[in-house]
């Protein structure tokens, strides 16, 4: 039987305190026995900002793991929003979790407050990002975005929903990220479904080839669009239009979308999965006429407000780069 | 692989005998390991596991087996989207025990590389320190506070507007 014994890589750490174990209480354990690495991997569910407001602080030994780069590899900044710390505070505590992973940066996720110098610091600390979120981060523009791609050539997943970026950014990224197979650029829809545009879908179908996974939520393509992308992504697995209502996906084009992808989830297809706001203006029925007085400030939840008042500050210019309509007549 | 109506016995610390059906042993990397080096005809003694816990993770086991067998049947319909989020639900009254019985699960899951039993009892503990204050995390957890005066001074100064005070 000495063999089995023999044969495990069990941390020495437990066998040591299970002589004690057996005669002590359970209250008593001591958490500290836990091995590092499985300690790290409880601390790193916390996220990123519990970790150094609060973890790092518990004990020298908590401490410790709080400064292994190991555990900064993966830096987590998303749901920030009951912690109730400003935004400027929040691109400290992330440069300062960027620095903690001494180059070793391999997945990070900003939520709200990123902005373009806070890109470049993140991609200036390291060459083997792979996955990269940026999600309602209205302050990173496209040339912050172009600006950056080049640094990211081990790429693989990209979500940079519900900002500002548009179309170019998207070549620049494909042409700088050979590698990339999972992008994820999704908008809130507006009530101008009727205006078309495959920009956006022509990118991605000429720079991508590589994609296994898109989610297009709430983009205004066409049929001529989604098909440049089934033929410029032969490798594509799964494919998300919900809300992509110039879509029709009676016919030949439907059919070969069934059959060409794993996972199809069509324009009207339910959003009860979807991590954004999917609220749509008259409960998803719409025509070519808008009762005139209705402004697009009705539409908006408590949560879009602000954000959306932001986008549109300079509102007059109706750009196709940002993807919303605003029309100042009825506003 | 053997068939699933094959069993094994696996032996606790406190040397009770427990026994476990193939496929739920494939649960857990390490028992696996073993029977493909040792063969399945002896009992599998883990030291490391009283029996209390072993009992938690037989549970586990089995549970885990049964939902995967399900879903080999029929090409998942009996499953569906509603059967993952039933088992997470399952997953986490599972782990509603005391602290103690908990900390002896994650090593265990950690011993018997049982990874989605390891996820789910950090995640758990990680509920448990989430939103609290150093303070709070040290008496969960019965830590004592070693740092000297000097050092926690210095680290709240780092933090000051964003530390918790208890």
């Amino acid at each position: 039987m000495s063999s089995y014994s023999s044969s495990h890589t069990a941390s020495s750490s437990y066998s040591s305190s299970k002589e004690l174990s057996e005669n002590e209480e359970p209250e008593t354990r001591n958490w500290l026995d836990l091995p590092r690495d499985v300690t790290a991997s409880i601390l790193l569910k916390l996220g990123a900002v519990e970790i150094l407001t609060s973890a790092q602080h518990v004990c020298t030994s908590w401490r410790s793991i709080c400064k292994d780069p190991v555990i900064w590899r993966t830096i987590d900044m998303q749901n920030l929003g009951d912690l109730h710390i400003m935004p400027d505070d929040l691109e400290i505590l992330c440069r300062r979790a960027v620095d903690r992973s001494c180059g070793q940066l391999v997945d990070i996720n900003v939520e709200y407050f990123g902005t373009d110098d806070l890109l470049k610091y993140i991609t200036d600390s390291t060459s083997h990002l792979r996955r990269l979120r940026l999600v309602y981060c209205d302050d990173i523009s496209d040339e912050g975005l172009c600006e950056v791609a080049g640094k990211l050539p081990l790429l693989e997943e990209l979500d940079i929903s519900i900002g500002n970026i548009s179309k170019d950014s998207l070549e620049v990224i494909g042409r700088n990220c050979p590698h990339i197979r999972s992008l994820k650029f999704n908008m809130e829809v507006f009530r101008r479904p009727h205006i078309e545009l495959d920009d956006e879908a022509f990118a991605i179908a000429k720079t991508m080839p590589e994609l296994r996974h898109l989610q297009l939520f709430g983009n205004k393509l066409t049929n001529v669009g989604l098909l440049a992308i089934l033929d410029g992504c032969p490798r594509l697995e799964s494919l998300d239009l919900r809300q992509c209502f110039n879509i029709n996906m009676e016919g030949a084009l439907g059919k070969r979308c069934a059959e060409q992808l794993k996972d199809l989830r069509r324009p009207n297809d339910p959003t009860d999965d979807y991590p954004f706001d999917a609220t749509i203006p008259d409960g998803g029925s719409f025509d070519e006429d808008y009762p005139l007085g209705i402004s697009d400030t009705d539409f908006l939840s408590d949560d879009d407000y602000e954000y959306d008042f932001y986008a549109f500050s300079d509102g007059s210019d109706i750009s196709d780069d940002v993807g919303y309509y605003f029309d100042p007549d009825t506003y | 692989m053997a068939s699933s109506s094959k069993t094994i016995t696996v032996v606790s610390s406190d040397g009770d005998e427990f026994e476990m059906t193939m496929k739920a042993a494939e649960q857990s990397k390490l028992i696996t390991h073993m029977l493909d080096e040792f063969g399945v005809s002896d009992k599998v003694p883990l030291y490391n596991v009283n029996s209390e816990t072993m009992a938690k993770v037989m549970e586990y086991c089995k549970k885990h087996a049964d939902h995967e067998a399900a879903k080999e049947e029929d090409g998942g319909a009996a499953i569906g989207a509603g059967g993952e989020e039933e088992l997470k639900k399952w997953d986490d009254e599972f782990l509603k025990v005391e602290n103690g019985l908990l900390f002896n699960i994650i090593l265990a899951a950690n011993y018997l590389e049982i990874k989605s039993l390891l996820d789910s009892s950090c995640q758990a503990v990680a509920d448990m320190i989430k939103g609290k204050t150093p303070e709070q995390i040290r008496e969960i957890f019965n830590i004592k506070n070693d740092f000297t005066p000097e050092e926690e001074a210095k680290l709240r100064s780092e933090n000051e507007w964003a530390f918790q005070e208890d």
